[in-house]
């Protein structure tokens, strides 16, 4: 591999291959890269799944209003971490900042305990069996805070100039009054500050998602069913894509491949809720509607098209003009 | 239970977000809490990268102004993501990388290495550089294979 990365062509060396060699060797972008995966594993993971799981932790009077909380909670800690920047390497502070709510949702809990206890990952073998299997993000919380190989260790320096940057910035940002985020926070004393929410209206809240995945997980099919499918209609690929997330067409039996790892049977979509009859007479329609659909998706096809086949036939005619013109013109 | 609208923070969806609530008398609206995680990573990133391009300028001027800008030589982390996972990618979708070659490296010289997955970079994802970043401790191995 190292041949491949530092490999000539037309008697050149390939720079996008250079610099990738470079860049994986370069102190800065080590430093630059266990930086990240320090807010990773300490903010994004935690805050991910706080927000991800709010519409499912109503039993414990969570809704998304109590989000910023969360949001207090991470502006107290960054400005800790202004005053003192050595605390970016202490696995104590950075895993535990947002250890209150780990007390509070037991859900939590279990989650965390499972990525940092449990969760496994098999090491490179040559087949299964000859592998173990390793709790990886164990491990690679104690390379990020106690690094054992040499030049993650010697990148310390400089991680931490990164990491005032980094805090400096995030605070900056919670606080920027032109920026969505400060409403959530308590210096801006706004109706969405934590200190300003009622138990009755929290109450309200429980249940309701914080995030907007169901929306962004439906225009992610669509795209996926366009670039699938070429030149679908944007309004096929989102019924496509609404049909698959409701469920519509599932059948209550689970393909072989996956009733090893299923629990339960799942409840048959809405399709098949139908009397038979009504089942049959959507097939049928959809199966007498294929022709004409076709039809319509080759002449909206054409309708693309048209103007580029008009041009390409009008040169076409130009060029054999002028060649006529030019065999005149010789004889 | 109330009515609430939450959207990105996208112009146009914030201004539905207002008319809708404007129409629906007693609804609460807010953001969506993953979009305003990786606005402030975003800034992050931006900050952070700016600082390491200062000090690599200082460094390698005189290099990084023989290569043509067209080749995006960069200090970006998602650029070296991109390319980390088209190179090496287990999954091999490009069709230009090693991921296979790579693979099979491991298995031969390093058995019983933990090796994690190349973030998938395809596409736009915003939380890319903070996640793709927990690979870095196999960037030893995918240096010396």
């Amino acid at each position: 591999m190292d041949n491949q990365l530092r490999k000539y062509r037309h008697d050149k060396p390939s720079i996008l291959q250079q610099n990738l060699f470079v860049a994986l060797t370069s102190q800065e972008m080590i430093a630059l890269s266990r930086l990240l995966s320090i807010f990773h594993i300490s903010v994004c993971m935690p805050f991910r799944w706080l927000a991800g799981k709010t519409h499912e932790l109503q039993d414990y009077e969570w809704s998304p209003l109590s989000m910023s909380r969360v949001i207090d909670t991470l502006f107290k800690t960054m400005s800790q971490l202004q005053d003192s920047s050595d605390l970016i390497e202490d696995d104590e502070f950075m895993m535990n900042i947002f250890e209150e709510y780990r007390d509070l949702l037991p859900p939590f809990k279990k989650y965390w305990d499972f990525i940092f206890e449990k969760k496994r990952m098999s090491v490179v073998a040559r087949c299964s069996k000859d592998g173990s299997k390793v709790v990886h993000m164990a491990r690679l919380r104690k390379e990020l805070f106690s690094p054992t190989n040499r030049t993650n260790a010697t990148t310390k320096a400089l991680m931490h100039g990164l990491a005032k940057t980094a805090e400096e910035t995030v605070c900056k940002e919670l606080l920027d009054p032109t920026k969505t985020t400060y409403q959530y926070t308590s210096q801006s004393n706004s109706d969405k500050s934590y200190g300003n929410i009622s138990a009755e209206r929290e109450t309200l809240q429980l249940g309701t998602m914080a995030t907007n995945d169901v929306a962004e997980s439906t225009l992610g099919r669509t795209t996926a069913n366009v670039q699938r499918f070429g030149r679908i209609s944007l309004s096929s690929a989102a019924a496509i894509s609404t049909a698959k997330s409701n469920g519509f067409m599932q059948q209550e039996s689970l393909p072989p491949r996956k009733r090893k790892s299923a629990v339960n049977v799942r409840s048959p979509g809405m399709l098949f809720g139908l009397s038979t009859e009504v089942q049959h007479a959507i097939v049928l329609a959809a199966r007498l509607d294929a022709q004409t659909a076709r039809k319509a998706n080759i002449a909206a096809t054409l309708l693309q098209f048209w103007p580029k086949i008009l041009h390409d036939r009008r040169r076409k005619s130009w060029q054999r003009i002028r060649v006529w013109q030019m065999h005149q013109k010789n004889s | 239970m109330e009515v609430a609208f939450t959207t990105d923070t996208c112009n146009g969806a914030r201004k539905v977000q207002r008319l809708l609530s404007e129409h629906v008398p007693g609804s609460v609206t807010y953001d969506c809490m993953h979009h305003l995680r990786n606005v402030w990573f975003g800034a992050v990133f931006g900050a952070v990268e700016k600082k390491i391009t200062k000090e690599l300028n200082i460094h390698l001027r005189a290099s990084l102004n023989e290569i043509d800008p067209n080749l995006r030589v960069t200090a970006s982390m998602s650029a070296i993501i991109r390319a980390v996972d088209k190179e090496f990618s287990l999954s091999a979708n490009y069709p230009k990388g090693h991921g296979n070659l790579f693979q099979e490296w491991m298995r031969e010289y390093h058995p019983g290495v933990l090796l994690m997955h190349v973030e998938r970079a395809a596409g736009s994802r915003q939380d890319l550089c903070t996640e793709g970043c927990t690979i870095f401790g196999q960037s030893t191995a995918q240096v010396s294979s």
